[in-house]
């Protein structure tokens, strides 16, 4: 039998911590929960967590300020925050300085362990990832076929006209295995950066959800995407998934990787 | 105290028409009772010349006695008081009223003084007159004063009882009583007053109905007005100006408050979506913990159950119903954001194309025939091509939702020359709103589609327009359709960098 996947929750509210409880029981985890981002720390300090699942906002300490102390405590680290919904703009730049991922609160059991899964799925974390970088020149951050990623799960490539082609992050296919299904948004559908905007099945019938890089207007998808879902992870395969019209693409931008 | 404007204008009017009245009435009495006397004082003369004519011949033959009746007969005549004949010695000699002759008149009496005293010479023969009032004061008179000359018939006569030196020989005075005149003109001035208080108490109530309806009415609704104003109560214009300057008063009232409702509505309403914006926040904040801790114990309930156990259908139920208070406090969280814009210089025209090729995919706008009536060169608007995108996009949304039975939707955009804003307008040939409807349209959660929706798309995009700087309103009757109107103020700077 493997090691138990070692998990730290951290959180001040009492009800969440029972429920991620609910979510990790059983021999294959081992959870320690705390109350506050110090005790956290004191946590790490004496033992080795493969995933910290933690709020973002929190009395004492912001959950980003805890994310950057943990990485310091432990590079290897796969940090999940977890956001009220409000708080979007500060779950992704805590994807820019290192995060493995987000989600907003409430979640379902389902979408939490989805996420934990991919976190241990994932191979081992990019070391400069938590550098982030910002636009150099702010001309050059809008020219055509610049990309700029939501780690983890998607990118975006600007278009000269104006429109952006959305795809999903490598690193997601692989955390997700084989992909079975993929769910797109309508045409014509609003998709709001950081939400889910595409749901993907994998081979373990898990239903992975893709958080979108920017915020915008469906106008095309890739009718490849939905047929054949299988050759997305294949090299040399432009896999954009839908095309849209950005809505608020110079505020938005500062929140991606470029 | 305090007196109505009106009231002061007629006070003032009344008191002008009364001095008016009273000075012209007063004058043409003068003028009036001037004329009677005249007409007295020509039939006195005439009297006392045809008494002299009459007792000539009694006089040339010294008949005394037809002297005496010609002038008893005179002065008992109506209208005559008495006929006196006096002597140069002042002694009266003959007289209508017995027992009065021989009696002697010293020289300073006022009959004599009239014309002996009061100018120095000798008086000349020409008839005099002069009014005077009894001593008891009850009576007044006028007395003709007729000096009998004297004539180459008396002086040279056989009786030689007249020296030819003499100028005058007697004289005869005729008094006639006033009493009658006075009567008249005292009639004439109580007549006068009567029909002076007449026309006054006429002009004072014609002057109230014309200041009731010319000032008074129109100054109390306009006090009224203001007053409900004050205290908060909107909306009901005044009613029955007239073409004249407290109309225009009133029609610039009711423009002003008309104004001021539409401004004083969309503050509230700005109000209203800060706070319903600030409360959501509030609120999905408290509520996504409780909500994540009902969501997975619920679902981990039913991942526990046993495959036929009864209970897993009220535990999806549970699940599906959690995920839905999620989806509600998302969507408020969304409603509660307020994206920074992401400013651009826009062409409207631009806009609205782009979201028109967007909506003519979608199978909902199948029945409906959009037509696109844009003005050729639109002046740019500074804003967020997206948000500005997605307020059209929500209008065009609703506009087919409420033709069911598909239907025209025009979109119009049009700048007039010299105005700030740029319109643009989105209307359909639905079945259009009732008044209580249009009004709510742009409140949060007010929703005309029966809870399929929860009410914020029209509040998002009210929201939206205000954030530029524009505004957006509605017009809608039923049975005609609804159309909404979007302004947005030009932009008149350096275009941003290139985006």
């Amino acid at each position: 039998m493997p090691d138990p996947i070692r998990i730290l929750v951290v959180d001040d509210e009492e009800v969440v911590l029972l429920s991620v409880r609910k979510v990790f029981k059983g021999a294959d985890f081992d959870m320690d929960t705390v109350q506050s981002p110090q005790l956290g720390l004191a946590m790490m300090e004496s033992r080795r967590y493969d995933v910290v699942i933690t709020d973002l906002m929190m009395p004492g300490m912001n959950g980003l300020e805890f994310l950057d102390k943990a990485r310091q405590m432990d590079p290897g680290v796969r940090v999940i925050m977890i956001t009220g919904y409000a708080t979007m703009k500060t779950a992704l730049q805590s994807m820019r300085r290192g995060a493995f991922d987000f989600l907003a609160k409430p979640f379902t059991k389902e979408e939490l362990s989805t996420i934990v899964h991919r976190a241990i799925q994932h191979g081992p974390l990019e070391a400069d990832a938590g550098s982030g970088g910002t636009v150099a020149d702010a001309a050059d951050a809008f020219a055509a076929g610049k990309v700029y990623t939501l780690r983890n799960h998607s990118w975006a490539r600007l278009e000269a006209n104006g429109m952006a082609y959305i795809g999903i992050e490598q690193d997601f296919l692989a955390d997700m295995g084989e992909v079975k299904a993929v769910e797109l948004p309508e045409i014509g559908e609003t998709v709001s950066q950081g939400s889910g905007c595409s749901r993907l099945t994998g081979g373990d019938g898990r239903t992975y959800t893709l958080w979108c890089p920017l915020s915008g207007r469906v106008m095309e998808i890739n009718p490849m995407a939905v047929s054949d879902p299988r050759r997305f992870g294949a090299d040399g395969v432009d896999n954009w998934v839908f095309k849209i019209d950005p809505t608020s693409l110079e505020t938005e931008i500062e929140n991606l990787i470029p | 105290m305090k007196l109505h404007i009106s009231t002061k204008i007629v006070i003032a009017v009344l008191i002008l028409v009364t001095l008016v009245i009273g000075i012209s009435s007063s004058l043409a009495f003068r003028f009036y009772r001037k004329a009677l006397i005249d007409e007295m004082t020509a039939a006195g003369m005439q009297i006392a010349q045809t008494v002299v004519s009459g007792i000539h011949g009694g006089l040339m033959v010294n008949d005394r006695h037809a002297i005496r009746e010609l002038i008893r007969a005179v002065g008992g005549q109506e209208g005559v008081a008495q006929v006196r004949l006096y002597d140069l010695g002042g002694e009266i000699r003959y007289s209508s009223v017995s027992g009065e002759e021989g009696t002697s008149f010293p020289m300073d009496n006022p009959t004599c003084r009239a014309c002996h005293l009061a100018e120095g010479g000798p008086p000349s023969l020409e008839p005099r007159t002069r009014m005077y009032r009894e001593k008891d004061g009850a009576a007044s008179f006028l007395s003709v004063l007729d000096p009998i000359a004297n004539e180459p018939g008396c002086s040279n006569a056989a009786c030689h009882v007249h020296h030819g030196s003499r100028r005058a020989l007697g004289l005869l005075e005729v008094i006639v009583p006033m009493e009658r005149m006075e009567r008249r003109v005292n009639t004439g001035k109580l007549h006068t007053a009567l029909f002076g208080l007449a026309s006054l108490l006429a002009i004072t109530l014609i002057l109230i109905v014309i200041a009731r309806w010319l000032i008074i009415t129109p100054v109390e609704k306009l006090v009224r007005a203001t007053q409900r104003v004050a205290e908060g109560e909107w909306g009901r214009p005044i009613s029955g100006a007239h073409q004249d300057e407290l109309g225009d008063l009133i029609r610039s009232f009711n423009k002003m408050q008309e104004n001021l409702e539409v401004s004083q509505r969309q503050l509230m309403l700005s109000e209203k979506l800060a706070s319903v914006g600030k409360l959501a926040a509030g609120v999905a904040h408290e509520i996504n913990n409780p909500l994540t801790g009902i969501l997975t114990f619920a679902e981990d309930l039913l991942d526990e159950s046993a495959p036929g156990d009864p209970r897993r259908e009220d535990y999806e139920v549970i699940m599906r119903e959690a995920i839905r208070c999620r989806n509600i406090v998302r969507n408020l969280l969304d409603f509660a954001r307020q994206d920074e814009l992401s400013v651009a210089t826009v062409d409207m025209n631009d806009v609205i194309r782009r979201t028109v090729t967007l909506v003519r995919r979608l199978a909902q706008f199948q029945n409906c025939h959009i037509i696109e009536m844009l003005q050729g060169t639109l002046p740019l608007v500074k804003g967020d091509p997206g948000q500005l995108q997605q307020v059209f996009l929500n209008l065009l949304v609703n506009a087919t939702e409420a033709m069911t039975e598909g239907g025209e939707i025009h979109i119009i955009t049009r700048h007039l020359k010299g105005d700030p804003l740029v319109e643009t307008v989105v209307a359909d040939t639905g079945p259009g709103m009732e008044p209580d409807q249009i009004k709510r349209i742009f409140e949060p959660f007010y929703s005309t589609k029966h809870g399929k929706t929860q009410g914020l798309g029209l509040s998002v995009s009210w929201g939206i327009i205000e954030q530029h700087g524009g505004s957006m309103d509605v017009k809608s009757s039923v049975g005609e359709g609804t159309s909404f109107t979007v302004r947005l103020p030009i932009y008149w700077g350096k275009p941003p960098r290139p985006g």
